[in-house]
């Protein structure tokens, strides 16, 4: 930096002069890790919408075997959960850490050849799973092939990380970078001791179950929710011009996910054939997640407090704060679901679909949106051209997983009690769950087009339409109406 | 809102008046920088007494929920409501109660038959209520029933007065616990009131029988003297004369 030795090292122009040269410096690794997410949410998408049809009319296009819902299923997961969530995350997490770190991206090159080992990998792994070489282990279907080429993926990401955060510039380490600098070291550590005890090397027995869990619960709280809290914890303040509410919290927050949320897979194997204590433990270390989950509501909604007006206007705010409030709920969800009385309800039915719909979706993907409405525009360098889509954006999505979670919580929950009532048989069970399903696809209909018009608006802005402008685009900003407040 | 006045309201005349050089011409590079507000920044609230307090609480919770469902740490330890660091292995080593298992196997295999009512089905197959099979009257014995679940039956047979002539499979594949599980089920049952069986007269049964390979009919049945395990008297060995009343009140042989 030229200026450095003329100028105070805090004045608000030498931070945007820095900022702007930090944007720069992540276009390219950002915008190919954006476009691949926003690509395979598509894909992930129209699996979902074809596996909940599936689910009202079990013959619709069954007589392909790639088409069955056992392949359906598990590629709709993957390519959400790898090829979009992951993507994205990884597309925010590269410009935060750039930011923070308050250095121009290094290496860039590390992270193109990621982008390109994760897209080979998605697509060998969607592709597997279609042909019928996907594994029945849930959020670990890619055959090995694919996996490998993830796991070489993250590699080459998490040195990129470790190296950039050596190199940064010296000061206070703001609470977003601790969140993601531990993403970006359990992950692969998750990912490779899954990987090779279940499909390399498999262990025998039911400890693969245990496995199978530690993973798939993990991949959720130590890989998708750092990320999402971590883009929270800059998005929220960033945007309103206030410090994040108390920098203890924030200690204590990530600390207790730290040492909580690793205990929290075994919940999923209540009654299942493992030692009580494995169990047990872990029901209470979901129940302790109360602790890190309240104390990150609390410090978020005290940033925000006195400024919910601006989320009439932002739609970074407005899709941040969405997701935020979601995390809270769908944490606390998660720990009622882990106590067995309530577990032994829930457990097997479409609750659990909702609940990670609720964790997935109305937390980490809004979020995550949020954050690429404020990116894109800055390493693009041209701002969204249309207001008029983020609206239908936001409020096809905000009401299609509404309405997702609420159908399926109350068809799982009588699918549950109806499972449990020796009366009952099964195929009678299944007719509870019939109309709750129909509106789950009906709110299906309603997320494909909103990914349909946020693709749309991506595009748009990448191909730079419509004219230079240097205002930001705001809701209602195409109405005539002035924001009380000018909120990027 | 507490703020810099110069991050809620960019001036870029200002910024063009300081801006010295050079490689970046920010205002071309984008808009979005100039209007941006700093970076995020750390308040200092200290953490709310309530909220440590609850946590200590719940983290209170945490510890004796573990202390009484965690099965004392044995890795063969499975049910967690089974044992708690009080109980001690003993309480691990409580038997499930018998006619529990017992309807749960009921339900699982007899009851097409037999119906969950124990009644039956008339003409078709006997009832199980109050018959003379279950309950051991005439010359009926406790081996005779195990041997027929233990071999099945076959042919004509006389219950509560009424023929049937069906065919019951045999259930040796079942274990000698779960065989006296839903013989003590049935005969406590429904009204039914009689003593209940244990595995080991099953087992006793099963060996004495093990040349058995077909179902039984009635009259190879009544050819075997009827044994009473009564709780009463101490369980009557093989060659045991048969019940008193078993003799008088079935003169007419079978066939």
């Amino acid at each position: 930096m030229s200026m450095t030795s003329d100028h105070p090292v805090a004045t608000p122009e030498l931070d945007r002069v820095e900022r702007a040269r930090i944007d720069e410096s992540t276009r390219i690794p950002v915008l190919l890790f954006f476009g691949s997410a926003v690509f395979w949410l598509l894909v992930g998408t129209l699996f979902a919408l074809l596996a909940s049809f599936k689910m009202n009319a079990p013959h619709f296009l069954d007589q392909w075997g790639w088409l069955t819902f056992g392949r359906v299923r598990p590629a709709h997961l993957n390519a959400v959960a790898y090829g979009w969530a992951a993507p994205a995350g990884i597309g925010v997490a590269l410009w935060l850490m750039a930011r923070l770190c308050r250095v121009p991206l290094m290496h860039s090159k590390l992270l193109i050849s990621a982008a390109i080992f994760w897209n080979i990998g998605i697509l060998l792994g969607i592709f597997g799973i279609l042909s019928g070489d996907g594994r029945s282990i849930e959020w670990l279907e890619f055959p090995n092939y694919a996996s490998l080429m993830l796991f070489v993926a993250f590699g080459l990401i998490a040195v990129w990380a470790v190296i950039m955060f050596r190199f940064r510039q010296p000061g206070h380490v703001y609470v977003s970078q601790w969140y993601l600098l531990a993403a970006f070291i359990w992950f692969p550590w998750l990912y490779s001791t899954a990987n090779i005890l279940l499909n390399f090397e498999p262990i025998q027995g039911g400890a693969q179950g245990a496995v199978n869990w530690w993973y798939g619960h993990n991949a959720l709280g130590l890989w998708f929710t750092p990320i999402g809290l971590a883009a929270a914890y800059y998005f929220i303040p960033k945007v309103l011009g206030r410090p994040i509410h108390s920098y203890y919290l924030s200690i204590l927050g990530f600390w207790s996910l730290a040492l909580f949320y690793s205990w929290n897979g075994m919940h999923h194997l209540i009654g299942g054939p493992f030692p009580a204590w494995m169990v047990s433990a872990s029901v209470v270390a979901s129940v302790m997640m109360f602790i890190p989950v309240i104390t990150t509501a609390i410090n978020h909604h005290m940033t925000v407090r006195g400024n919910f007006h601006a989320l009439k206007w932002s739609p970074t705010l407005r899709f941040t704060v969405f997701g935020a409030m979601c995390y809270t709920l769908s944490s606390v969800q998660g720990i009622f679901m882990a106590v067995p009385s309530l577990n032994k309800v829930t457990h097997f039915t479409h609750y659990t679909v909702g609940h990670a719909h609720l964790g997935l979706y109305a937390f980490f993907t809004m979020i995550m949106f949020g954050a690429m409405y404020y990116i894109t525009p800055r390493v693009v360098g041209w701002e969204w051209p249309s207001a008029r889509l983020i609206r239908w954006h936001f409020w096809l999505v905000a009401i299609g997983i509404g309405v997702m979670v609420v159908a399926l919580t109350i068809g799982g929950v009588l699918q549950g009690l109806a499972l449990l009532d020796p009366g009952v048989t099964f195929m009678a069970s299944l007719d509870y769950t019939k109309p709750w399903l129909l509106l789950r696809s009906g709110s299906g209909i309603l997320l494909t087009a909103g990914h349909i018009v946020f693709a749309v608006s991506f595009t748009l802005l990448l191909l730079k339409a419509g004219s230079k402008r240097t205002e930001p685009t705001l809701f209602g900003s195409d109405q005539g109406r002035k924001p009380e407040a000018l909120v990027p | 809102m507490i703020d810099e006045p110069d991050n809620q309201h960019p001036r870029p005349d200002t910024f063009e008046a300081n801006r010295e050089s050079d490689d970046l011409n920010v205002r071309d590079v984008h808009g979005a920088i100039l209007r941006e507000k700093a970076d995020p920044r750390d308040g200092y609230e200290p953490i709310p007494l309530w909220l440590v307090s609850l946590f200590m609480a719940l983290v209170f919770w945490g510890g004796a929920y573990l202390a009484f469902n965690s099965g004392g740490f044995e890795s063969t330890v499975f049910n967690p409501s089974q044992v708690s660091w009080a109980g001690g292995g003993a309480a691990a080593k409580a038997a499930p109660d018998p006619k529990v298992v017992g309807k749960r196997l009921f339900t699982a295999n007899c009851v097409a038959c037999h119906q969950a009512t124990g009644l039956g089905v008339a003409g078709q197959f006997p009832p199980l209520v109050e018959s003379e099979w279950v309950l051991t009257e005439g010359w009926h014995g406790d081996n005779h029933l195990i041997s027929i679940l233990l071999h099945g039956l076959q042919g004509p047979i006389q219950v509560k007065g009424a023929t049937y002539n069906g065919a019951m499979p045999p259930w040796k594949q079942l274990k000698d616990d779960q065989i006296a599980a839903i013989l003590t089920y049935i005969r406590s049952e429904w009204g039914n009131n009689e003593s209940p069986i244990t595995a080991e007269q099953v087992a006793k049964i099963r060996e004495e029988s093990a040349a058995q390979t077909e179902p039984y009919t009635q009259a190879q049945l009544q050819a075997i003297p009827a044994m009473e395990f009564d709780d009463a008297a101490a369980p009557t060995e093989g060659s045991a004369p048969p019940a008193p009343d078993a003799a008088a009140t079935a003169p007419a042989p079978g066939a």
